[in-house]
């Protein structure tokens, strides 16, 4: 009894933080409706700043306390309104999403920069001391976190019914322009709702540290806890969302106190205390009521996603295979070692293709796919069997069916916490399970072979792709077969039904379409894809540790994905040369090892002025351009050889045949451009000297620039009015 | 007996009643209308019958077969299509690929006991029949309304449904294509479709409407022919103005 007070009091507590940061969660979903991944980084953030004043500086706790909560913590969420997210009013859900798991990675590299991750920080409770409540010691600290959630709990409910910015913040949520025409200020209200979510974050994010280590990545993830909570209050009810984080706690607490009683398979079971919350979210996702089918909103840009043709796509695939040769020769062996993890990477990335681009779903697990996917394979190909990579999709697209189900009914959004709840349980337990000793064969399973997988790269027969050399055009050539599956997809039916489910899923519907059928089918395909992207991955590091698969890992690659253009086949190929060869690595080494993430998390930032991705909007219609001049792109690609060859005969340094086929590629659209202005002057010219006398044509007369005097006088003449004189044009 | 028969529908959202105990028949070849003020339920009926949305009370029944508990999609697959009064086009496609769309899922589910009979028609030939060939390459999204509609219509006829709803088709149309789009209708209902119409064009809905149902803050005010509609005093006191108005 003693002992069930004690967990039940320290759960209670628990849940007194969870209840802070889920309540700010579900404060800016309902006022803003924007789900923030990025709420626990911003946490961890204020966490990371209050240990900094509190115990490097040596502030006393108030000063510090108050200068993270009430000056950083609102300059941060006015900040994070502003900059970022008032641009993704009007932007579909998807981008919504993906713009603050952009936040979330930058951040966690902006805090991994400031704060070097290798030293060991602590933090302390605010207060230290306890009191004796009969046998059962209290720290003061408990009361403290439970006396906070109260007045955070009261102070929610004043502000959003009894004052008027209160009121606006609710009528924002509902209909935005007509809550202006009656007068509130949206500005306003969202811009008070970041202010105060991000608060509340930083609170919980400070009350929580003590808890946990000082450290950037388990502070951000506690985050999907918090989701759990916020999933129970079905992101709209803050008393829900109090009970949601009531029992998430208890359920936490009572796990740790009571696991370690279990003795049966308990080196099995370990892994269960941090995955409580994650299975509490996925019961939650389960019980929701399934959410109302509705339109699409108006959208302010429109998505592009072209029909790809099967000429283009063969001549892209075609160029990757070939560059892929010739760079071979090239890149020293160490750069061609680590860069053959690329093709990897890039077939991960064309997973998401068709899940996020075409069908409008995230998933937040393609990662953890790869990961299942690279399991399959080092235990199945060990003797390096190319059946083992389909064995890997087949196994991987199994388990996606499986994850997708339970969310299959619900919106978006729950598809994308549930694929997130799911990487976190594989990355903190099923990767990190120890062996089964199966009972009846005397033979032993182990899943990471306790912590690194060992990979036999593939062979039939004699022929092999052991080589770094070979194993790189190996890899490009999958990845250009995928690609060309992917551009399948989207000329088939299938990929119809894709967009056209995005688009309008009442549609749909009422046109007789299983929608939850149709979003399987394409989250288990991407699934597989992901899956044997990761088989790939696996052989070409020869060994994997869990944390090549980890959840964090994954978002770059979903990030670099959505910045490239997440309809484009291209965007695919970009993340693999960011994320997959070392060229941060190498241009930014030591000084700014956490250079990719904040990269990334910029690039994703800025997705909400461009939701197209660069490729779609700007890279395309500028080569496009450049099919008319034949003659630029056999001079460009003549010059591009001619380094290549410099290069070979060692004329040239490697960085050199780089950047210059940068510059060259990149200026053959600049080239077409002047040439094309050219042409056209020569065309237009002659013919634009306006044979009524005035400088242009008088119909276009004042549209390019105002009227001048001249043209004014012209046409008094010809209109045989009297001149004015002294009329300033 | 009705090809679909609404029987005591009641639709509450909240404290407010979008939908008061209303019952309705379609008639298999014929087209009825609904009508009445903005607001009246129109569109809430339409989500009854079609499954987006669950009513508080009543039955609908299409061919005799209770579909009440079924999800949208298995209602389409019994044989009835809709389009939108706040268009619902698949705006990324083409015209051509949003009617390939649904003509692929009538390849894949319909049973020909379920759906209109006669084979289902080539996305060309309802191209055609709406008047859309023009512009079947275009996407969507960059069509001005009144085309909009025409390819939700064309959409919905692409699977050759037993019953059509439309929300609202004629609007934002001119005079020489509701008088087009008129005949389009009477040519369907021809060829046995039973047809249920929400239009604010009065004209339209007299001309071709061999029933008419008129709501009114979700009560069923009246219902009859044409010419019974347009006689009743109820009808004109709170639709059409009042009998002195009309007078005059």
């Amino acid at each position: 009894m003693h002992e069930f007070l004690v967990y039940t009091i320290s759960g209670i507590t628990t849940a007194g933080i969870y209840a802070i940061t889920a309540s700010g969660l579900t404060l800016t979903y309902v006022t803003t409706g924007v789900f923030n991944f990025a709420h626990g980084a911003t946490g961890a953030f204020a966490a990371f700043a209050y240990w900094q004043m509190r115990f490097d500086w040596n502030w006393p706790a108030p000063i510090a306390l108050a200068v993270t909560l009430l000056i950083l913590a609102p300059a941060l969420g006015l900040g994070l309104e502003r900059v970022i997210m008032r641009r993704l009013e009007g932007t579909s859900d998807a981008t919504k999403l993906v713009v603050t798991v952009a936040v979330l990675v930058a951040t966690v590299g902006v805090i991994q920069t400031i704060w070097n991750p290798n030293e060991f920080r602590t933090t302390h409770e605010l207060f230290g001391d306890k009191f004796s409540l009969g046998s059962i010691d209290i720290p003061y600290n408990d009361v403290t976190v439970l006396i906070l959630a109260a007045l955070v709990a009261v102070g929610l409910r004043l502000l959003l019914y009894r004052t008027r910015l209160g009121v606006s913040m609710r009528a924002t949520v509902d209909d935005r322009s007509l809550a202006v025409m009656n007068g509130a200020r949206p500005d306003r209200a969202s811009q008070a709702s970041w202010i105060i979510g991000t608060q509340l974050a930083s609170l919980a994010g400070i009350l929580v540290a003590p808890k946990l280590n000082l450290a950037a990545l388990p502070l951000t993830l506690l985050i999907v806890n918090a989701y759990a909570a916020a999933m129970i209050g079905r992101l709209r009810s803050l008393p829900m969302t109090f009970v949601g984080a009531l029992i998430v706690g208890l359920a936490n607490d009572w796990v740790v106190g009571y696991l370690p009683k279990i003795k049966v398979g308990a080196q099995y079971l370990s892994g269960v205390r941090d995955v409580t919350p994650v299975a509490i979210l996925f019961l939650a996702v389960l019980l929701l009521r399934q959410t109302k089918l509705r339109g699409s909103a108006k959208q302010r840009t429109r998505e592009i996603s072209p029909t790809p043709t099967w000429g283009g796509s063969l001549v892209f695939v075609g160029l990757v295979i070939i560059a892929a040769i010739a760079a071979t020769p090239i890149l020293g062996p160490g750069d061609l070692f680590s860069s053959t993890k690329m093709w990897g990477v890039g077939i991960v990335a064309l997973s998401l293709i068709p899940l996020v681009g075409y069908a409008g779903r995230i998933s937040l697990c393609q990662l953890s796919f790869a990961g299942i996917g690279a399991v399959v394979v080092a235990h199945s190909g060990a003797n390096g069997a190319p059946a083992s990579l389909i064995l890997a999709a087949l196994v991987a697209a199994a388990v996606g069916a499986v994850i997708s189900l339970p969310a299959l009914r619900l919106s978006g959004i729950y598809l994308a916490l549930l694929t997130a709840a799911f990487a976190v349980t594989l990355d903190r337990w099923i990767f990190q399970l120890p062996a089964f000793n199966s009972i009846g064969k005397g033979k032993k399973f182990d899943l990471f072979e306790s912590g690194s997988l060992s990979f036999t790269r593939f062979g039939i027969g004699t022929f092999n792709v052991n080589s770094s050399k070979t194993y790189f055009v190996f890899g490009a050539v999958v990845f250009a077969l995928m690609a060309l599956v992917v551009v399948w997809v989207r000329r088939s039916m299938f990929g119809q039904r894709l967009l056209a489910l995005k688009e309008s899923p009442a549609a749909c519907e009422t046109l007789g379409m299983n929608p939850r059928m149709t979003t399987l089918a394409v989250f288990t395909l991407s699934a597989g894809m992901a899956g044997l992207g990761g088989g790939i991955y696996g052989a070409a590091l020869q060994t994997a540790t869990p944390d090549t698969f980890q959840f964090f890992a994954g978002l770059a690659i979903l990030l670099t994905v959505v910045v490239g253009g997440v309809s484009s086949i291209g965007s695919a190929l970009f993340s693999a040369i960011f994320l997959g060869m070392p060229i941060t690595t190498n241009l930014f080494s030591g000084s700014l090892t956490q250079a990719t993430s904040i990269l990334t998390g910029l690039g994703g930032i800025g997705l909400g002025n461009n939701p197209n991705g660069f490729i779609a909007a700007d890279l395309r219609p500028r080569f496009d351009a450049l099919r008319k001049f034949p003659a630029v792109i056999g001079v460009g690609v003549a010059l591009v050889g001619v380094l290549y060859l410099l290069r070979t005969q060692n004329a040239i340094g490697g960085w050199f045949l780089v950047i210059g086929s940068m510059v060259i590629i990149f200026g053959m659209p600049g080239v077409a451009d002047v040439l094309s202005a050219r042409a056209k002057k020569g065309l237009v010219g002659p013919s634009a000297v306006s044979s009524d006398g005035t400088t242009v044509p008088v119909e276009w007369l004042g549209i390019g620039e105002p009227v001048s005097a001249d043209d004014l006088l012209v046409l008094d003449r010809k209109l045989k009015l009297p001149e004015v004189t002294g009329v300033s044009a | 007996m009705s090809l679909l028969e609404v029987q005591e529908v009641t639709v509450r959202f909240g404290g407010h009643t979008a939908l008061s105990s209303v019952s309705l028949d379609v008639e298999a070849g014929s087209i009825t209308g609904l009508i009445g003020p903005n607001g009246a339920g129109k569109t809430t009926m339409f989500n009854v019958i079609t499954g987006l949305q669950v009513p508080t009370k009543g039955s609908v029944q299409l061919g005799g077969k209770d579909v009440g508990g079924r999800l949208p999609y298995k209602r389409a697959r019994l044989g009835m299509a809709r389009t939108f009064q706040r268009l619902e086009l698949f705006g990324q496609l083409t015209v051509r690929e949003n009617i390939q769309v649904a003509g692929g899922l009538r390849k894949q589910w319909g049973k020909s006991g379920n759906m209109l009979d006669g084979p289902p028609p080539t996305v060309d030939e309802l191209l055609e029949r709406v008047g859309l060939t023009g512009v079947a390459d275009v996407r969507a999204d960059s069509l001005p309304t009144g085309q909009g509609r025409l390819v939700e219509l064309a959409r919905a006829l692409a699977i050759r449904p037993r019953l059509l709803l439309l929300d609202e088709p004629a609007s934002g149309q001119d005079e020489e294509e509701t008088k087009a789009f008129a005949s389009l209708l009477r040519s369907l209902a021809g060829e046995g479709m039973a047809i249920l119409l929400v239009e604010h064009d009065m004209e339209l809905v007299m001309q071709v409407c061999s029933k008419i149902y008129v709501l009114d803050f979700g009560q069923m005010m009246a219902s009859g022919t044409p010419a019974e509609v347009r006689a009743d005093a109820k009808v004109q006191a709170a639709y059409l103005g009042t009998a002195k108005e009309v007078a005059a």
